[in-house]
């Protein structure tokens, strides 16, 4: 038994690391970190456990968890976060996680032709739309005539003061 | 209607056999069955949309498509295949694009796609009801080019009101009585205008009262609310006073009634609020309609001494996945083909059929479309609402048009969605620093990589001020943008593949030197930070024009490929769309249309057809 941060993880015979029982909540807490969402917007998408399934299953395991331990310790400074985004291995994962939430899409590499969207659900559940105060096209739709109307956003419930609302 | 089985189609002659279910075989099959004609109706595709279930498979295609283009939703059919936006490339003659279902002989590819669908291209198309303008079908006539049509506006008119009924069009009549668009008196559209969006809105406070000039001619840049046949309020004026009910989705009328601004019109609405043919087709009176679906026509059979359709010979498919077929010959007394303009014209050739004129398959045209994107200097909140709702249209027409192109000026509200396959690109530019060279120029820009809170907000200010405007520049009819067949291109049942020779000619050429001078005049007035990118390198329908690079995107407006006219040596079908070789055989669609003019064609087509519907009767009725 291993202790990073707050997050205990074991070491399995092969030398490398199985994904301890609460990496889930790691995985939200570094992906608040990484995308600028707060708990309430991600769990909002009900895909946080495909995403982290997808994600255990798509990524390098030891890379995964150091990203997850590095970036929950490093939560509350910007700089060291940006330290463990500047790793040639974390910061192209974390990237990876980014756009997964931000676009429902799992980008395997710079190069890569096909870039597979998970899921129906997780194109409708896409951060950019959010970020971008309008709705994924054909889904989400916001009603008659909102188009003619400045977006106006919901109060967040968790008091989140990122969306300040019309000309912000 | 559920299809039935080809059988039923043996030991009957219909009065009459349509062939292709799209918008235009299914307003004939509503018209003739509202007068208690038999009608059979042959489609090439499967029912997948006709109802909610696999409607919602097609949708769920849509989603998880990495790229979002018209044909998305719907998946190609081996059987019945059909092109897709994904398949052009540049062409070096004489080397043909083979990538996809057209055979495409260049010099630029053929940009504009089709759907072999129940239903068919009204499951992708946006919506937009523009009437033609007078002066459109007067273009020999007044400009000197191409050809007069045989009918005029005010013989369209009655007929335009028809397809505004049925598609359902929604639209003020006190915007849209310019440059010679009139109406009856007391005319109103089914239902109100769509409300303008936020991005409208915005952008006509830059551009109402301003105008362009060319030579001494001034045209007005107001921003023009679009009709378009998505359902909004109804008018309780309509009809004298008897209103129109909304219609909503097939298989679920509650659906629909009104458009909720789910931002793709192209390539599908979620709700059906937006028209598709299947609301035609599923409202027109079972008791006289057949439908058979998965049957592919590969003849019409002619008598070689009367010249009359004795026959329509066609493959039924059991599945999209399997190449065995069963033919069967339907017969009728009257036939019309209703495939959209490049099948029509394919199914004539391999037909020997109609073309004493040599006409069959020459003039393709498309609105070539030029793009133009920026920045606005404030939030326009894009990705919202109907994919376009607004245009400029006092450039239509205008003395110009004897040496150039004229064009409308579609504003979208769908971002840079079209150009650079925005937001998705915004979002993989900002988290990895690079911005994509195929929308930002050939040196890439190490830019930092963003995360968090400041990715989030950059996000925000970027895209929320980025708009389009597509500018559809007219195509003259050329002998030689063509579609033709040859024995050494066959599809899975052996039909015929289209073979395309297509460019752009100097009319158009400069139709896109004025329209950039006029877009980033515009630009101008609206201080927003001109965006467009032109790559020679990589741009599909990439040309030039007095050395000049310009891009062309497709329209999706197939037209002229059987024209009408007067004269049986120079046009496919008489003014009654017959065709001048066959007295039983009609052709509808916008093949039929003898110049593209300045609106989108789909519902100058839906009105040319019910004109085609009382000839039929007439044919019938003699």
């Amino acid at each position: 038994m291993s202790k990073v941060g707050s997050m205990t993880f074991e070491i399995a015979p092969t030398g490398n690391p199985v994904l301890p029982a609460d990496s889930l909540a790691f995985f939200l807490a570094t992906s608040v970190v990484l995308t600028g969402f707060e708990r309430f917007d991600l769990l909002g998408t009900g895909l946080l456990q495909q995403y982290f399934d997808y994600v255990s299953t798509h990524a390098d395991s030891p890379t995964l968890l150091k990203l997850l331990q590095g970036v929950t310790a490093a939560a509350g400074s910007e700089s060291a976060v940006s330290e463990i985004l500047a790793d040639p291995e974390m910061g192209l994962l974390a990237r990876q996680i980014i756009k997964l939430w931000y676009t429902g899409q799992w980008f395997p590499s710079a190069t890569a032709t096909d870039n597979p969207i998970l899921s129906p659900s997780s194109y409708e559940q896409g951060l950019v739309w959010n970020a971008i105060e309008a709705h994924p096209p054909g889904a989400k739709q916001q009603g008659f005539g909102a188009w003619s109307e400045p977006f106006t956003p919901l109060v967040s419930l968790t008091g989140d003061a990122s969306s300040k609302g019309r000309n912000a | 209607m559920n299809p039935s089985s080809p059988e039923v189609t043996q030991g009957t002659v219909f009065d009459v056999v349509i062939v292709g279910a799209g918008i235009t075989g299914a307003i004939l099959a509503k018209s003739l069955a509202a007068k208690k004609k038999r009608v059979l109706v042959l489609e090439a595709g499967t029912a997948d949309a006709s109802n909610f279930g696999s409607y919602s498979q097609l949708l769920d295609n849509f989603y998880t498509s990495q790229a979002k283009i018209p044909q998305s939703p719907y998946p190609d059919n081996a059987n019945a295949p059909q092109p897709s936006e994904l398949d052009c490339e540049q062409i070096t003659p004489p080397i043909p694009d083979t990538n996809g279902y057209f055979i495409q002989v260049g010099p630029i590819p053929f940009l504009s796609t089709y759907t072999r669908y129940l239903g068919g291209t009204t499951l992708h198309w946006l919506g937009t009801s523009l009437r033609m303008l007078p002066d459109d079908f007067r273009m020999k006539t007044l400009f000197g080019q191409a050809e007069d049509w045989p009918v005029s506006y005010d013989d369209m008119m009655p007929y335009y009101a028809m397809a505004e009924f049925e598609m359902g069009v929604s639209a003020d009549v006190s915007k849209q009585n310019y440059l010679g668009i009139h109406f009856p008196p007391g005319y109103v559209y089914p239902m109100h205008e769509l409300p303008a969006s936020w991005s409208d809105k915005t952008i006509s406070k830059s551009l109402d009262g301003t105008t362009y000039e060319v030579d001494q001619e001034s045209f007005n840049l107001d921003v023009i609310n679009t009709p378009a046949s998505r359902n909004s309020i109804p008018n309780q004026a309509y009809a004298n006073g008897k209103g129109y009910t909304p219609v909503g989705a097939v298989g679920n009328p509650s659906l629909g009634q009104r458009c909720m601004g789910n931002t793709a019109c192209v390539p599908i609405c979620p709700i059906q609020a937006k028209y598709n043919a299947l609301k035609t087709l599923y409202s027109a009176d079972s008791e006289y309609v057949t439908l058979v679906t998965q049957a592919v026509v590969s003849k019409v059979e002619i008598d070689p001494t009367t010249k009359l359709v004795t026959g329509i010979r066609f493959k039924y498919y059991e599945s999209a996945t399997n190449p065995n077929y069963t033919e069967f010959v339907a017969k009728g007394k009257q036939y019309a083909l209703a495939t959209h303009a490049v099948e029509n014209a394919k199914l004539l050739l391999a037909s020997g059929a109609a073309n004493s004129s040599d006409q069959v398959g020459r003039n393709l045209m498309d609105h070539t479309t030029l793009l133009a994107w920026g920045l606005a200097p404030e939030p326009l909140w894009p990705y919202r609402g109907p994919v376009a709702t607004a245009g400029v249209e006092g450039m239509r027409t205008g003395k110009y048009r004897k040496d150039t192109a004229s064009f409308r000026i579609e504003i979208g509200n769908d971002g840079w969605g079209w150009p650079t396959s925005g937001p998705i690109t915004d979002v993989i530019e900002l988290v990895d620093g690079t911005p994509d060279p195929a929308t930002n120029g050939s040196e890439p820009i190490q830019l930092p990589k963003l995360w968090g809170k400041a990715l989030r907000e950059r996000l925000k200010e970027q895209v929320r001020r980025q708009f389009r405007m597509a500018f559809l520049v007219e195509q003259l009819p050329n002998a030689d943008n063509r579609v033709t067949i040859s024995p050494d291109h066959k599809d899975a049942l052996g039909n015929y593949i289209p073979i395309i020779a297509y460019g752009i000619d100097g009319y158009t050429g400069a139709g896109f030197e004025l329209g950039t001078k006029v877009y980033k005049q515009m630009f101008k007035d609206i201080g927003a930070v001109d965006c467009t990118v032109v790559n020679s390198k990589t741009d599909a329908g990439y040309f030039q024009y007095k050395d000049t690079g310009y891009t062309a995107y497709g329209a999706g407006h197939l037209c002229g490929t059987h024209r009408m006219g007067s004269d049986p040596k120079t046009s496919v079908v008489n003014p009654q769309q017959r065709t001048w070789d066959h007295e039983n055989l009609y052709l509808v669609g916008c093949g039929n249309m003898v110049t593209v003019a300045t609106s989108n064609p789909t519902l100058t087509a839906g009105a040319l057809t019910f004109m085609a519907a009382e000839n039929i009767l007439a044919s019938l009725d003699k």
